[in-house]
């Protein structure tokens, strides 16, 4: 399988349609308030902390996409690398938090299609992953159904469904799913 | 019995009570093959009668949501109306910017909320995280509160582990009088003060970067 910066072209200002893949938001949760009480060095120490996890994580088919203000956006050509990474991120992120600040990182996940435009990603699948990660707590992995379908069964893997969940900008619920790394 | 119900930014209303069958209005329904319904709206508010223990999963943009008598599975989750449950066997509660509250919950209730208050009566394993809104819990067997900043009370049976994790809140546990619970307690800045005597009766495990700790024996 091939990243997105390898297919297609970005001409100029034109998106270009890339094939399927895994879309998947982190985000440090409470880091406004973080650099607020605690100041922006240690803010910013959390976010390379994140992010040395995050790549030495990422399998040969991800990359990150791009650094966001407190998060990272990944891409994945593999549903259930992109699951694995994920589930297996929440464990180091929580055994490899470092004092004095706890490294607490949620993540949300789709499965979709989106434009390619330059070394960057948009479209409705993108703003979909982004709208999950938000109802996800510190620890935890949150996916579209579409992505679970995607993965299907996998050892070791629990889902919850949790439901129809509405979220801002989209008009129909979705159905989301709660992954966990079986006890 | 399982129901679902999407409600765009009407509230819902959700009434379990002995001898009831399926009852809604302000909605359609939709009846599956595998014996669960569908009741969708959008703005209308949607009041649902159903028997005890029947499960049930809610979706709203804005409405706010509100459960009453005893309920099977019940998952919610809002982006920014308020959610109330009475009384459930398990709990999925998430919204942004309202607030959560669950009467009893026997198994595990898990509750994820950005600002909004969360505030639990008799739960067995709480599963909670905020990042501002304050968290208050009468009694949790064992559970896992995480918050940045608001403030943490939780009352223990001292049976189970109970860990939490804050960087500014200030946490305070209460302790039943008799109880000696294992405690690890660590706060790089703030203040700690412990009640009770050191035993085995549960273990509590706190740890704050600059908020107060209290463990309270009463």
């Amino acid at each position: 399988m091939t990243s997105p910066e390898e297919r297609g072209s970005s001409a100029g200002g034109r998106a270009a349609t890339i094939p399927n893949g895994a879309i998947v938001f982190t985000d440090i949760v409470g880091f406004t308030e973080l650099t607020d009480t605690h100041g922006d060095d240690v803010a910013l120490a959390l976010l390379e902390r994140q992010e040395e996890l995050v790549r030495d994580a990422l399998p040969e088919d991800a990359r990150v996409v791009k650094e966001l203000g407190d998060g990272l956006l990944l891409w994945f050509d593999d549903a259930c690398d992109a699951l694995y990474t994920s589930l297996a991120l929440q464990r180091r992120f929580e055994r490899e938090s470092a004092e004095p600040l706890p490294l607490w990182v949620r993540i949300g996940m789709h499965w979709g299609s989106p434009r390619r435009r330059g070394d960057d990603i948009i479209g409705r699948d993108v703003n979909l992953a982004a709208r999950i990660v938000d109802l996800a707590g510190p620890g935890e992995v949150l996916c579209s159904e579409a992505l679970a379908e995607e993965v299907g069964p996998l050892e070791g893997v629990e889902y919850e469904p949790l439901g129809p969940v509405f979220v801002r900008g989209f008009a129909e619920p979705v159905p989301l799913m709660r992954a966990a790394l079986a006890p | 019995m399982k129901v679902r119900v999407e409600s765009k930014t009407g509230s819902v209303n959700v009434v379990a009570e002995e001898g009831a069958t399926l009852l809604v209005s302000g909605a359609n329904v939709e009846m599956k093959e595998d014996g669960s319904s569908i009741v969708r709206s959008g703005s209308h508010s949607i009041d649902v009668r159903c028997a005890p223990g029947t499960d049930i999963v809610v979706g709203t943009m804005s409405g706010s949501v509100r459960a009453t008598g005893a309920l099977g599975r019940t998952h919610v989750a809002s982006k920014s109306g308020s959610i109330e449950i009475d009384t459930a066997t398990t709990v999925d509660a998430r919204t942004h910017s309202g607030s959560v509250r669950v009467g009893e919950c026997a198994g595990d209730c898990r509750v994820v909320v950005t600002s909004g208050k969360i505030r639990l009566g008799r739960v067995g394993n709480a599963s909670l995280n905020n990042v501002s809104g304050s968290i208050t819990v009468d009694v949790a067997h064992s559970g896992e509160v995480k918050t940045v900043s608001g403030t943490v009370r939780v009352g223990t049976s001292a049976t189970g582990v109970l860990k939490i994790r804050s960087i500014s809140g200030t946490v305070e546990i209460a302790v039943p009088v008799g109880r000696t619970p294992a405690a690890r307690l660590k706060s790089i800045s703030g203040s700690i003060s412990n009640d009770c005597d050191q035993g085995t009766d549960g273990e509590i495990d706190v740890k704050t970067v600059s908020g107060t700790i209290r463990i309270e024996c009463r």
